[in-house]
């Protein structure tokens, strides 16, 4: 009985261990929320200019990270304003991601099968933010803001990071160019930053 | 052919355990009745789950109990909790059978009703404590949207539910 026991835990962790390995490996990319390896499909390398083009019935985008040993990728919300794309990555979802891209910002995002190479470039003024978030809320959450907004810097809700997906190569051409300019507001002295 | 079959049951029965067993939600996989310390006393203050990203509410089912993790937020002392594309879900459904529901907060468990939020205040107030919870946003006008989408409006149908705490035993 003791043996038979052991033989079944065996199977189990073994039946893990290859789940494991088989979502990470061997699916091309996440699985609902279950996190993947590479993003199989087309590559496209031409630049895209708008990126209306995405579905309104599409709610998250999967998106590839390469900074460590082995690519890992996710599915997480995006929006789309003024045409460019841009992710929101909660931190209720764990930071996984935000950690990757501070190693390295180069991503891929999968969408309806095409992998587009992209640059994450993270947005910290709460000004854009609200902007970017609004239509994110109405869709997701079924909430309209308007007025002033402002970031509430204690909570679950102070780790909220917006990333806007650049080209890569348009982003390595204007940096060389020209110097790169903060897009930051700095907070107050409450420690809130605040919109005008 | 009889590695495979043998496969497939595990995974069946695995799934059943888990659908079925004595324990709660894993993830977004939904699980049965939920396990833990029942809480006899009500609860007057809701807001030692503004630490928790989500929670465990088990709802009474047709033959069996059905819990799923959820979002939450407190709000002036009570619960709230939110339902996307609520119709479509189990959970949803069984509440409307039948309010009483349990809440799981690491192994606690707390007996309470159910209420959907109908007044626009309200609701208000819950989605402005949502928000700051976890988009960490405060903005000077916030307006959940009710009802149905119209045809086009690709917007989520989302429905508010206020958690009613109760003594453990009471099924009124």
């Amino acid at each position: 009985m003791r043996r038979r026991i052991v033989q079944g835990l065996l199977i189990l962790v073994a039946l893990g261990i290859a789940a494991g390995g088989y979502f990470r490996l061997l699916t091309g990319g996440p699985v609902f929320l279950i996190g993947g390896g590479w993003l199989r499909g087309e590559l496209v390398e031409e630049p895209v200019d708008d990126w209306n083009f995405i579905s309104k019935q599409q709610h998250n985008l999967d998106v590839e990270s390469r900074a460590r040993w082995l690519p890992y990728s996710v599915s997480v919300w995006f929006m789309v304003h003024e045409g460019q794309l841009y992710l929101l990555l909660p931190n209720l979802f764990g930071d996984g991601l935000k950690l990757r891209i501070d190693e390295d910002a180069n991503l891929r995002v999968r969408i309806e099968g095409k992998i587009y190479p992209r640059r994450a470039v993270q947005v910290t003024d709460a000004a854009n933010m609200a902007t970017l978030l609004t239509p994110f809320l109405r869709r997701q959450m079924a909430v309209e803001i308007e007025g002033a907004v402002r970031r509430v810097t204690s909570g679950l809700g102070a780790d909220v990071w917006v990333y806007r997906l650049e080209d890569r190569e348009s982003l390595e051409l204007s940096n060389a160019i020209a110097p790169a300019r903060s897009s930051s507001v700095q907070p107050l002295a409450d420690g809130k930053i605040h919109s005008d | 052919m009889r590695s495979r079959t043998f496969v497939a049951l595990l995974g069946l029965i695995l799934g059943l355990v888990q659908g079925c067993g004595p324990q709660g939600p894993m993830g977004i996989v939904p699980g049965g009745p939920l396990a833990g310390t029942l809480v006899g006393s009500p609860i007057a203050d809701w807001s030692f789950t503004d630490e928790h990203a989500t929670i465990a509410i088990e709802t009474r089912g047709s033959w069996i109990d059905h819990s799923v993790t959820v979002l939450c937020t407190a709000q002036g002392g009570n619960l709230y909790i939110p339902s996307r594309h609520a119709p479509n879900k189990r959970w949803v459904q069984n509440i409307l059978g039948d309010p009483h529901v349990r809440i799981g907060v690491d192994d606690r468990i707390y007996p309470a009703r159910a209420i959907r939020v109908t007044d626009p205040g309200e609701a208000e107030a819950a989605a402005r404590a949502q928000l700051r919870k976890y988009l960490g946003l405060e903005a000077e006008t916030v307006r959940p949207l009710h009802g149905p989408p119209e045809p086009g409006d690709d917007r989520a149908e989302v429905w508010m539910f206020r958690i009613e705490s109760l003594p453990a035993g009471d099924s009124s």
